[in-house]
């Protein structure tokens, strides 16, 4: 067996920094740019703890609370929302069998815990006056703190002081780093400062084309780029001799982050710790560093290179500095972990003193006292505490005393209990009831709310659900059809359940739900555009690539639109960099400024018809084409012909730029020579391209250095036009491809037979204007961006011969005059528009038009049902009107709500339609049609769980977190947004980058309109199927047991509802009663 | 035909679930390695379970193997950088010993005879 001795070189050194640094790095979660907006869970990296300890966690790490403020809470029991039995029910694992007496009256443990929540007693609101104003009650306060004068217990100064020391000391390096600890004790704003610093330098680093002047170097990478630049300036944070101190820092990241942590003095066991903690203090920026760091083909981060190592080098050395300089100036020590540590131990009282100076926990006079020693560094703090222990702390004690009076006065008001009766009452059963109340502080209450609240949910929708199920099946009327008129299929977002209700509702149509990528992994791009679009969800991969290409017979409207196309965006980039210009304001505004006014002014006062006369104008510009889709795989001819198509584009761009030949001169001769010297190399050229080339008047001296830069800088040679072909045949899906797709997904949907006669997919989309966020209205099953390409590809699928005829030897039987349509829905206006029309074939022309007409109706009663939730619509308004009140919100730049979005979202329900056909779940339920008796092995619903299920958690997570704490997990108002560098949102001009949801996409003014809840799935399918599915995905054991989903199962055998528990069981469920058992 | 040298090097061999290939693979250009090779959707059997590749499945339950074979000296770096994220993942990590015959290409500079 070899030994690999263990040398610590620096190689070595470095690499195991890069490991601790990833592992460090998963405390953030990523964050994508907003062009493709991702609802994920903020806490996402500490899913493997219960959901209590990682909101402690989230609390302790990142300063956000996990529950609604109790007051909130408390409206909703008064308003109803929350029952008194749930409550009952919450707080029973909590409350020991125990009672006291006050006076007569016996006080039970939950009754005590039950008034705390109730009525606030834990959380009194203390007005400062209080102590100057007369109580009439006061008199009684002091009875009552008589009684506890012997009982209550109260720390000891030096108890407190040993007690506070030991768990800084705990703290630091684990929860604490070394600038925070400055900060707490001496009162700097080194974080503050260290912040504002590496902001800086994020912003202008991480630009993606907003800035008009872009930093420099940026291609040595983001510590080089710093390096460079930094060096320059004058003294940063006060920092000495900057300058020196940073050229003087080694070229590799690596190398100066480990230098730092040496300075720091920071022990190995704790560097992974420190190292997160660094980074949770700029969650923004540091996640979006993640995330780039991670997607190596994204265009900026080949070119100028990021990584969680290089923004942690350049942290850790301004906290080094500053750690350092403030230790040196206020302490005399070192800025090293065991000095201050050592410090702390052998100073504790002047640590003490100087913590809950800067805490602001100290009387005026003491606090100026600490002030004064601070400066003189003298050693009288002995005398300091000495007068603190005689003078300030009694006063404390009986302040103390005071406060709990009061809480028992609070408590015995609540429980309706005479006063008097506490001042008869034995001090030590007072004692008792203080010690309850202290156990059970506010900070505790959020969890017992949370399953009182959800419980009050689940009980109402299980309900609906149970009646919905054991309704008898109707008999099939004479009247109704035998094959339904259509078949739908919708993305599994909560907004398309109104949508399905309508439809139904309107005609013998069945909808099915199915997520929006429609089991298409795909890279699409656009006829246009020079960008692909990921269109599938983040957490997957795709190894398909799909264009829009001009329908065939098209090619001279093709020509004459790509030319008009390229005089517009011409324009539009010659108005963007006027824009930019210096010299512009002084000459432009007055020529081309009235301009400028139709915009505004159409866009503010008639936005639905400046909206729809700009698309009339653009449509007589560049009239749109009809495309098709590239599914099936190129034939090899065509793949040679797109490759040589590929390389004479270079070949031209090639001759212009380095030759400037005119495009006059520039012969298709010349230009098939120069590829194939360019590919073939050695060997005597041509005759005719020694012609061309001489008619174009290049010298063979030239010719050689333009093949010779052809091969290297163009990279138009020989082994990189086999990488070129390898891509282009990427393009497309294989016949085999294309029935395993279109096989999985309608088994999974469930719909293998009696398909109708048209099956509609129908993707999402939404728009909106002025909406920095309108990627989160999109699809997250798309990755962020409409659904249209992926209900076009499955469609063309579906509708091809040769796949169909394999899908049908499968065993799924497709009719021979069902054809499949693919459409769109818009969220924010409820139209579906249908693509491809041009496919369907005549026989089904009618079917077509009921379809649409049904889809219209559908729509308008979507939109009116959606208007009613609008808190600035009182009145309800009827069909058409509710219509273009949609659109106008859609097309007014000033709307900071253009739809709701998926707010209010609650619940995964995975099974049949019967289970919530007909029902209103208000839309807010994901629902995502299974068929358990299609999936004898299980496979899909595996799938299932762990993909859309962990995609709607996501989305839950994110608004439950971005109404919790909106200032912390979500990004504030939007009125204080400021997009920057084109990837994300500060508010205001200098900030994090900020995360989540705007304040008013989930709050209702001061009122949350989400209702934050744990996503709840429900699943109709045999029990023993989903246990083997847990055990074999740590995803799912983290879900359900450790409580961050709630899992409910309809077991199809037995009929029955059962509520999965945290240890492992299944728990039958008494639906029909409002009471669902909370057993522990 | 001139007779056929083998030098022997080192094969590394990962197999880690699919959302920490870009940190592997950034790892070993970091440490200059030549190439790797990645095998994708991988199924098997470890101490967590029978883990089955589905075309359908997402980054964190897919499998993947990445192979590279590099110079002696590079082996401890790379293993150092991988040492932290098997602390907490699953996955497994294996050298073996292998021999091929073109050594600059794997990045081994010849000795000067």
């Amino acid at each position: 067996m070899e030994q690999v001795t263990p040398s610590i070189n620096i190689e070595t050194r470095r690499m195991e920094l890069r490991g601790i640094v990833q592992l460090a790095g998963e405390v953030i979660a990523q964050y994508w740019p907003m062009r493709t907006f991702v609802h994920h869970n903020p806490l996402h990296s500490l899913e493997y703890l219960p959901f209590e300890e990682t909101v402690r966690r989230g609390k302790q790490f990142m300063g956000g609370n996990g529950y609604l403020p109790g007051e909130t809470y408390r409206g909703y029991v008064r308003a109803g929302r929350i029952t008194v039995d749930h409550l009952d029910a919450a707080l029973k694992p909590l409350a020991a069998d125990a009672h006291v007496n006050i006076g007569l009256r016996r006080v039970a443990h939950d009754d005590v815990l039950k008034a705390c929540l109730i009525d606030g007693l834990c959380a009194p609101t203390v007005e400062p006056l209080d102590a100057e104003l007369f109580d009439p009650l006061d008199e009684l306060i002091e009875q009552v703190a008589g009684r506890l004068e012997a009982v209550l217990p109260f720390q000891d100064l030096g108890d407190r002081i040993r007690t506070i020391v030991e768990g800084d000391e705990a703290a630091l390096g684990h929860w604490l780093t070394l600038s925070h600890w400055c900060d707490d004790t001496l009162g700097t704003q080194i974080v503050r400062q260290i912040n504002e610093q590496l902001i800086k330098w994020c912003e202008a680093f991480l630009d993606e084309g907003h800035a008009t002047w872009t930093m420099p170097g940026r291609e040595k990478g983001l510590y080089g780029a710093w390096k460079a630049l930094a060096a320059h300036e004058w003294s940063p944070c006060g920092i000495e001799d900057s300058g020196t101190k940073i050229s003087r820092l080694p070229d590799h990241p690596e190398d100066a982050l480990l230098e730092s942590l040496d300075a720091l003095g920071i022990p190995a066991e704790l560097r992974q710790d420190y190292l997160s903690l660094q980074l949770t203090a700029l969650p923004g920026w540091a996640g979006f560093i993640k995330w780039r760091a991670e997607e190596r083909e994204y265009v900026w981060q080949q070119a100028y290179p990021v990584g969680l190592v290089k923004f942690l080098a350049i942290r850790l050395w301004y906290a080094r500095e500053l750690v350092q300089k403030a230790c040196r100036e206020e302490l005399g020590i070192d800025g090293r972990y065991d000095t201050v540590i050592a410090y702390m131990r052998n100073n504790s009282e002047e640590h003490y003193l100087r913590r809950q100076r800067v805490a602001g926990r100290l009387p005026a006079l003491y606090a100026e006292e600490v002030d004064r020693l601070g400066h003189q560094k003298d050693k009288t703090w002995g005398n300091l505490i000495e007068r603190y222990h005689t003078e300030v702390v009694p006063r404390q004690k009986v302040a103390a005393r005071r406060g709990a009076a009061k809480r028992l006065l609070g408590l015995a008001r609540a429980l309706g209990i005479d006063p008097t009766a506490l001042v008869e009452s034995e001090p030590a059963d007072l004692n008792t009831i203080l010690s309850w109340m202290d156990s059970f502080p506010e900070s505790d209450h959020g969890p017992v709310w949370l399953h009182a609240f959800e419980a009050g949910y689940h009980t109402r929708l299980l309900g609906q659900m149970n009646r919905a199920v054991s309704q008898p099946v109707p008999e099939p009327s004479a009247l109704e059809p035998a094959r339904p008129y259509s078949q739908s299929v919708y993305c599994i977002d909560v907004r398309s359940e109104p949508f399905r209700r309508h439809l139904e509702s309107v005609g013998a149509h069945e909808t099915y739900g199915f997520a929006g990528f429609f089991a298409a992994f795909i890279r699409y791009r656009a006829w246009g555009k020079e960008h692909d679009t990921e269109q599938f969800p983040v957490i997957m991969r795709a190894k398909n690539e799909v264009r829009e290409i001009p329908r065939s017979y098209l090619d001279h409207v093709v020509s004459r639109h790509e030319i008009r196309a390229r005089w517009i965006h011409a324009g539009h980039t010659l108005l963007h960099d006027l824009k930019e210009n210096v010299v512009t304001p002084y000459v432009m505004v007055e020529s081309l400024g009235w301009f400028y006014g139709l915009p505004i002014f159409g866009k503010t006062f008639v936005p639905s018809l400046y909206r729809r006369w700009t698309a009339w104008l653009q449509r007589l510009m560049v009239p749109a084409i009809a495309t098709t889709l590239t599914v099936a795989k190129l034939p090899p001819a065509e793949t040679a012909e797109m490759l040589a198509a590929e390389q004479q584009a270079i070949v031209r761009k090639a001759l212009q730029e380095l030759i400037g030949l005119r495009s006059s001169r520039i012969t298709p001769a010349l230009v098939e020579g120069l590829r194939q010297r360019a590919l073939n190399g050695e060997g005597d050229p041509e005759p005719s391209f020694l012609d061309a080339a001489t008619q174009a008047g290049l010298s063979t001296e030239v010719q050689g250095r333009l093949i010779d830069s052809l091969q290297r800088q163009y990279d138009l040679n020989a082994r990189s036009a086999s990488r070129h072909k390898e891509r282009i045949t990427r393009t497309g899906f294989t016949l085999e491809e294309q029935v395993l797709t279109v096989d999985t997904a309608l088994r999974m949907m469930g719909l293998t037979k009696r398909l109708a006669r048209l099956v509609l997919f129908c993707g999402h989309g939404s728009t909106s204007e002025n909406n920095p966020y309108e990627s989160a209205l999109d699809c997250g099953a798309c990755g962020g961006n409409e659904g249209k390409p992926n209900a076009r590809v499955l469609a063309m699928m579906a509708n091809n011969p040769s796949v169909r005829a394999r899908v049908i030897k499968n065993g799924i039987d497709i009719p021979s005059d069902t054809h499949f349509l693919a459409g769109q829905m818009d969220t924010t206006t409820d139209e579906v528009r249908l693509f491809d029309l041009e496919d369907v074939p005549s026989t089904h022309r009618a079917d077509l038009a009921r379809l649409q007409e049904d889809l219209k109706e559908a729509s308008e009663l979507t939109s009116q049902e959606r208007c009613g939730r609008f808190p600035e619509i009182r009145q309800p308004i009827e069909g058409p009107q509710a219509e273009s009140h949609v659109r106008r919100r859609s097309s007014d730049w000033s709307q900071i709500r253009p739809e709701w979005g998926l707010s209010g979202n609650t619940a995964f329900v995975v099974g049949r339609r019967e289970l919530t056909k007909g029902l209103d779940l208000g839309g807010r339920v994901f629902l995502h049609s299974y068929d358990y008796r299609e999936d004898p092995n299980n496979r899909l619903l595996e799938v299932l769980l762990t993909a859309p299920q962990v995609v709607a958690q996501w989305i839950n997570m994110e608004h439950y977190f971005s109404t919790v704490d909106n200032e912390v997990y979500g990004s504030g108002s939007k009125i204080y947004h400021n997009v920057v560098g084109r990837i994300g949102i500060m508010s205001g001009p200098w900030s994090d980058l900020r995360l989540g949801l705007a304040r008013q996409t989930v709050m209702n003014a001061e009122v949350p309109y989400h209702e934050p809840m744990r996503l709840l799935t429900v699943v109709e399918a045999p029990r023993p199927r989903i246990d083997k599915l847990i055990a074999r995905h740590d995803v799912l054991q983290h879900y359900y047991h450790n409580e961050w989903v709630h899992l409910v199962a309809l077991d199809p055998e037995d009929g029955v509802w059962y509520r999965y528990r945290p240890s492992g069981e299944w728990m039958p469920m008494n639906v029909d009663s409002a009471q669902t058992e909370h057993h522990t | 035909m001139g007779a056929l040298t083998l030098h022997p090097m080192k094969e590394i061999r990962v197999i880690i679930a699919g959302e920490h290939r870009a940190f592997v693979t950034e790892l070993l250009d970091q440490v200059k390695a030549t190439g790797y090779t990645i095998i994708g959707n991988v199924s098997g059997k470890g101490h967590h379970g029978v883990r089955e590749a589905h075309f359908m499945s997402t980054e964190q339950e897919s499998l993947e193997m990445i192979m590279t074979v590099v110079p002696e000296e590079k082996v401890e770096p790379i293993l150092a950088g991988l040492r932290p994220l098997f602390e907490r993942h699953s996955g497994m990590m294996l050298v073996t010993d292998v021999a091929v015959s073109r050594q600059e290409y794997f990045g081994k500079k010849k000795k000067e005879s």
